[in-house]
């Protein structure tokens, strides 16, 4: 292995870093804010949180998505070395011109936009499958997240409910959700990542009753029990008290997804560099991503965390809850097909969806126009240039 | 650039009710010295990320914007503002962006804005929104540094350390002297080799500003120091005095900083209220096709 190659390998860690920072700064401090706001947690308290639970996220669920962006976007292609770094230094380029001029650049879009770029460029054989899912995944998101939050939202508002069942029901479905997210940590039998309903349904040989894998179904029921249980006795003791304890339940939980769902904009480009070129094990480069999401979430997100907490509060407990329930399910959704999403974009749908319910969205046709557009060019710009500049750096360095 | 001075107000932006009234009083100073109005822009900063983005103007103001109301009210001080007071309320996703949104619909002799010495990470990389706002502003430009508001003034030091803006600090200097009774010290380097300007001339056009200009005279005293513009000389000077009005001196291409490396010791290392001119001839159209498309959003 040559000098240059080490040199691209620590450019595109330090790049790989930048963007996990970035990601743990912005992406991942939302969840807490609801429960800032509702005085359940400190903002520094919440700041170290964040930073644990997506960083553990990160470690733990991140390897899907990393590898549908370093891996799956094209067939039996190597992305070298170069063209790994010449992704990433475009996605954090695009990330940073967001900050600098204050434009909507998903990290997301900019990620996935710039390795298709590099890998058209390298003359891999594009995995039109995978583009058309990944498509298909980011069109559906603000219908299904909005959709989510506008249930969520109306079921919290009925006066037939009490906040006694409410919440203890949506606490409930986050219970049974949970028992399905896939961790690393967990073996199957088929993929890296399994989970907790999984492990005991293939611990006891998958038994089914009329189709139904029936530990499966049992596991879901159990956990879904068990939450509700947990938060009906918080609420029936103080319906604050048990709201402020769903809220900082759930924003855990949330922060953990976002870490799992993020991670891999920013390791994703450098999945072959490590794994065949370095020879590396994915929980390696998940680790950098990790440290990186945890530094960014310590160092940026408390100043994030106080503006969005004040915001969250004006916006009252309920659409707080109906916003993070669809960013959690959704989150854990991309998570399970290897998706890369933006979490911020759920989140937005699952506020405006959270606002119909209340009547009004009262939202600004001009900046979702304005918003959608930029995405759009963000894509496009990232993917030409990807195209482009590899095939410039590949030319001017005689290198591939 | 429309109308004449009588005719276009004084604006003043403002983002954070804790610093309205420092600001709001150094705008008022101005527009009593040169008799026009003063108008307000309380600025509600959403950023392009915040959750609450995509909502309407109006809908932010009212339900997502905590410090709508405690801007208001602390921006529309009795005592300093009298007679009519146009009074706006703009949502930008950065107070720059919003800045210069109401420089554009006020079309303004000057704006006061505020300055905080405090930067995060990503200010310190990419710049603070002063800084942004520093070269197209196509208005005068006073930046007050926040956070350093004095009781009283009697002694106001101008330091003069180059060619530009020095109607801008005679102008300032003579508005907070008035109200306060203040005496003003104008300090000038006599650097021989200079090509742009002597030192007399500096202090001629910045004399001429304090003395021509509305209302009564003022006590003012004249330093020439020998030798090219020493930060040190100013800060050796400035324990004795109350506000200091330097000139903002740099801008390059990529980072448009306020201050260059002098005024920059000297802000670093002073704790005395200080107010920043620039004058409004001096800025660059190079980019503004650009800002214009972006702050339109």
């Amino acid at each position: 292995m040559t000098l240059t190659f080490w040199i691209f390998v620590g450019l595109a860690t330090v790049t790989c870093l930048f963007m996990a920072w970035s990601l743990g700064a912005n992406s991942n401090s939302p969840p807490f804010a609801p429960a800032i706001g509702a005085r359940a947690v400190s903002t520094i308290r919440a700041a170290f949180l964040v930073g644990i639970l997506a960083g553990v996220g990160a470690i733990t669920q991140g390897g899907s998505i990393s590898a549908t962006v370093g891996q799956g976007l094209f067939y039996d292609t190597l992305i070298t070395p170069l063209a790994a770094t010449t992704g990433l230094l475009i996605a954090a380029t695009f990330m940073a011109l967001g900050v600098y001029t204050g434009y909507p650049v998903p990290a997301a879009f900019a990620t996935t936009g710039a390795m298709i770029g590099v890998g058209l460029s390298l003359g891999g054989d594009p995995s039109i499958g995978t583009y058309r899912q990944i498509g298909t995944f980011w069109v559906l998101v603000p219908p299904m997240s909005g959709g989510i939050a506008f249930l969520t939202a109306t079921l919290l508002r009925r006066d037939d409910i009490p906040e006694t069942v409410g919440i203890p029901l949506l606490a409930a479905v986050v219970g049974g959700v949970l028992a399905h997210i896939r961790l690393g940590v967990i073996p199957h039998p088929e993929r890296s990542q399994g989970s907790i309903a999984e492990l005991f349904s293939n611990w006891l040989g998958s038994p089914h009753l009329f189709a139904l894998d029936v530990p499966l179904v049992l596991t879901t029921i159990v956990f879904g029990a068990f939450g509700f249980l947990y938060v009906r006795r918080k609420v029936r003791a103080s319906v604050e008290r048990g709201i402020q304890s769903f809220l900082l339940i759930l924003g855990g939980i949330v922060a953990f997804s976002s870490g799992g769902s993020q991670v891999g904009l920013a390791t994703g480009p450098l999945e072959q560099l490590y794994g065949i070129e370095l020879g590396l094990p994915s929980v390696f480069l998940l680790g950098i991503g990790a440290t990186g999401i945890l530094a960014g979430a310590w160092m940026g997100a408390p100043r994030l965390l106080q503006a969005t907490s004040r915001e969250y509060a004006q916006l009252g407990v309920r659409r707080s809850i109906a916003a993070l329930v669809p960013g959690f399910i959704i989150a854990q959704m991309a998570i399970a097909l290897g998706i890369p999403i933006s979490f911020n974009n759920i989140i937005i749908s699952g506020v405006i969806g959270g606002g119909l319910a209340a009547g009004t969205a009262g939202v600004s046709r001009r900046k979702i126009a304005v918003t959608i557009v930029f995405w759009l060019i963000t894509l496009g710009a990232s993917l030409g240039i990807g195209f482009v500049l590899y095939r410039l750096f590949s030319t001017v360095l005689g290198i591939e | 650039m429309t109308g004449s001075m009588g005719d276009r107000p004084g604006l003043v932006s403002v983002d954070s009710p804790e610093f309205a009234r420092q600001l709001v009083r150094t705008a008022t100073d101005l527009a009593s010295l040169v008799g026009t109005n003063v108008q307000l822009a309380s600025i509600i900063t959403k950023p392009a990320t915040s959750l609450f983005a995509m909502f309407r103007d109006e809908i932010i103001i009212e339900q997502f914007a905590p410090t709508a109301k405690d801007l208001t009210e602390a921006m529309t001080i009795e005592e300093l503002v009298d007679g009519e007071v146009d009074h706006d309320i703009l949502v930008s996703s950065s107070f720059d962006n919003g800045a210069l949104s109401a420089i554009e619909r006020t079309d303004p002799w000057r704006t006061v804005i505020g300055w905080r010495e405090r930067r995060t990470t990503t200010e310190a990389i990419f710049g603070t929104s002063i800084d942004r706002i520093v070269k197209p502003v196509p208005c005068d430009l006073y930046i007050e540094r926040i956070g350093y508001e004095t009781d009283g003034v009697d002694s106001i030091r101008v330091p003069l350390t180059g060619v530009e803006a020095l109607r801008q600090v005679g102008l300032a200097a003579k508005a907070i002297a008035l109200p306060n009774e203040a005496a003003v010290y104008l300090l000038a380097f006599n650097e021989s080799d200079r090509t742009t300007g002597d030192s007399p001339g500096d202090i001629e056009v910045a004399t001429e500003m304090i003395e021509e200009a509305k209302g009564q005279k003022v006590t003012f005293e004249t330093v020439i120091e020998p030798g090219p513009v020493r930060a040190g000389s100013i800060i050796e000077m400035a324990p004795v005095h109350d506000v200091l009005i330097p000139v903002t001196s740099r801008h390059g291409p990529i980072r448009r900083r306020v201050t260059g490396s002098v005024h920059h010791r000297v802000i670093q290392q002073v704790d005395k209220t200080i107010v920043l001119a620039r004058s409004g001839t001096t800025h660059s159209a190079r980019f503004e096709p650009i800002r214009r498309g972006h702050r339109r959003r």
